[in-house]
């Protein structure tokens, strides 16, 4: 009874020291352990200008790691602006671009030219000036545009688009974004609050010998606002609903304001 | 511990956007503030400082008409309460300004199919601004030279019949307004309140600006009269263009009106107390100068070679 008792205990034992043993050599071999903090934002309709997303995980040593967010796509109605009369700039051309990613951040280690090759840049798709973004979007043009002006018109309207993202934060290329620290990196994602929400793509690229190589992918999930569902909802499955609330609210705040006003000037 | 920015934000789920709120409260209570200085709407001031501040010009200008019910709801509840209220002349405008709001919705929905939308709000802006502005600021610059007593100008106690007043007067279908004390053809004012319907949908803005002195001066009626009745008229018509917007377009941002309108009910309390201290004129020329400085900053963005060519059509979401 005794003996059996005690082979228990050892068989225990063998086993719990030989998994910690495994997950050790898992992590010293730089396998996926990913940690987002938070894993899921959830919206509101007051919100700070920015959150952070915190991003930590293990890797080899003595590498860099690269951390590349991917927001799902949406689609974009755009216009051209063109000169009239010689002075005045007016609307020229209309597009529509799809498949684009609304939020699209490289957060890097240290300057991405100087650890991987344009090429490589290219192929894992990491350029600083989110070169790959030009070959997934799709674009629909309003008018027929000759065939050999398309390929122009279509970098000329994407290249506009991901400026106007990149000007509201929406698409980031941060160097020093990522620390380093023995075996684990600390990536900081900042997150802006006019960002879609959805789910997040999360690669984390580790870079050795001048090239990229997926150590993990994991996704962080954000949503929107009770509030901000509900109004976007009506607005536009319900408009005629939406459009009466919206009257008779500013009714009824108006009204209130005359009644007190009037109340407190004597009126 | 996930970092946050040290900015208040609030998500506008219409305009698709996220923007300081105390900024926008600023806003509200800047617009407020002048209307309560100036007597004025401010509508016609609203909306170019909301598209200056990033806010789409189509959101911009159908959340205003909707911000503009709640100002001027309470306007007219005051001033019905102390019967300066034609209801009757209301409705015949109440009727233009209905016709008008729906044909200028779907002016701006047309507009919007042709991607043309943005261009065509900032272009009517520089021409009202323009006309209305340099016609306050000579007509003030006269006031304060001396040339011209303006307190005929605010509160005329007899109005000279102008020539449209005569022709109004030629029309068919004269009716008579008791408590406007005068009798004229309802076509005049039903195609005034068409043309200030239309220009409430395009612009987002309530239209006392040509209403009143065009009921004043060019109707005849007594100006606390016409006040009165323009409020009321204001009320139903931007409650048309509202629930028009929101139908045809999608682009009416509740969360953006009750923010501003928070913001324009403080501001407009505490410009009515300070414009008391200052003498007719020198507002009226102080309106003016914002007035042409709005037009001068929109006709630049117009004219200046933009930073970049391609811009989202009508103004943003799409996400």
């Amino acid at each position: 009874m005794r003996l059996a008792i005690l082979g228990s205990i050892l068989a225990a034992l063998l086993v719990t020291a030989a998994g910690s043993a495994m997950a050790a050599a898992a992590e010293s071999d730089g396998a996926p352990v990913l940690k987002i903090e938070p894993r899921i934002l959830g919206g509101s309709l007051f919100s700070r200008h920015y959150q952070t997303v915190v991003i930590t995980g293990t890797c080899p040593e003595k590498c860099e790691v690269v951390v590349k967010v991917i927001s799902p796509t949406g689609a974009f109605k755009l216009n051209k602006a063109g000169k009239s009369l010689g002075f005045v700039w007016v609307p020229s051309g209309h597009a529509e671009v799809t498949e684009i990613p609304v939020m699209y951040a490289v957060l890097c280690s240290t300057k991405i030219s100087s650890i991987l090759s344009p090429a490589e840049q290219e192929r894992a798709g990491l350029c600083p000036d989110f070169r790959g973004i030009y070959q997934q979007a799709k674009i629909r043009f309003e008018k027929d545009v000759p065939r050999d002006e398309r390929t122009a018109l279509h970098k000329e309207y994407v290249a506009g688009l991901i400026k106007i993202f990149m000007e509201d934060g929406l698409y980031q290329y941060r160097e020093g974004a990522v620390k380093m620290d023995s075996r684990t990196f600390t990536a900081r994602l900042v997150y802006p609050a006019n960002a879609p929400p959805g789910d997040y793509k999360i690669f984390c690229y580790v870079i050795e010998a001048g090239r990229a190589r997926l150590l993990c992918q994991d996704k962080l999930l954000v949503k929107s606002s009770r509030e901000v569902e509900w109004l976007s909802y009506y607005a536009h499955a319900k408009p005629a609903i939406y459009g009466i609330f919206s009257a008779l609210v500013a009714v009824a705040v108006g009204l209130l304001v005359g009644i007190v006003l009037g109340r407190r000037t004597g009126r | 511990m996930p970092g946050q920015g040290d900015k208040m934000d609030i998500y506008l789920p219409i305009a698709h956007m996220s923007i300081n709120v105390f900024f926008l409260i600023g806003l509200g209570g800047l617009v407020g503030f002048l209307s309560g200085l100036f007597g004025v709407g401010g509508g016609f001031l609203l909306t170019p400082l909301l598209i200056f501040a990033g806010i789409p010009p189509m959101v911009a200008a159908a959340s205003d008409s909707n911000q503009i019910v709640a100002a001027a709801s309470s306007g007219a509840y005051t001033h019905s309460r102390m019967g300066n209220v034609d209801f009757k002349m209301g409705i015949v405008l109440l009727l233009g300004g209905i016709t008008g709001g729906s044909v200028g919705v779907q002016i701006i929905k047309m507009l919007a199919a042709l991607g043309e939308v943005d261009f065509v709000i900032k272009l009517v802006y520089v021409v009202i601004l323009g006309v209305i502005g340099s016609f306050m600021f000579i007509e003030s610059l006269n006031a304060l030279r001396g040339r011209k007593d303006v307190r005929e100008y605010t509160a005329p106690s007899e109005p000279k019949e102008s020539g449209l007043r005569k022709l109004a007067m030629k029309l068919p279908w004269q009716v008579n307004f008791d408590k406007s004390r005068l009798t004229t053809s309802v076509i005049f004012p039903f195609f005034l309140g068409t043309f200030v319907g239309i220009l409430a949908a395009i612009m987002g803005v309530g239209g006392g600006f040509i209403m009143v002195p065009a009921m004043i001066y060019i109707l005849g009626m007594p100006t606390i009269v016409a006040i009165g009745t323009d409020l009321f008229q204001i009320v139903l018509t931007c409650i048309n263009v509202t629930i028009q917007q929101a139908i045809r377009n999608h682009t009416v941002d509740l969360i953006l009106v009750v923010v501003l309108f928070f913001g324009s009910s403080v501001g407009a309390q505490v410009g009515a107390r300070v414009g008391k201290r200052l003498r007719g004129e020198q507002l009226r020329i102080l309106l003016a100068i914002i007035v042409l400085l709005v037009m001068i900053k929109m006709l630049y963005d117009l004219l200046v070679t933009p930073g970049n060519p391609i811009s989202l059509a009508g103004g943003g979401g799409g996400h």
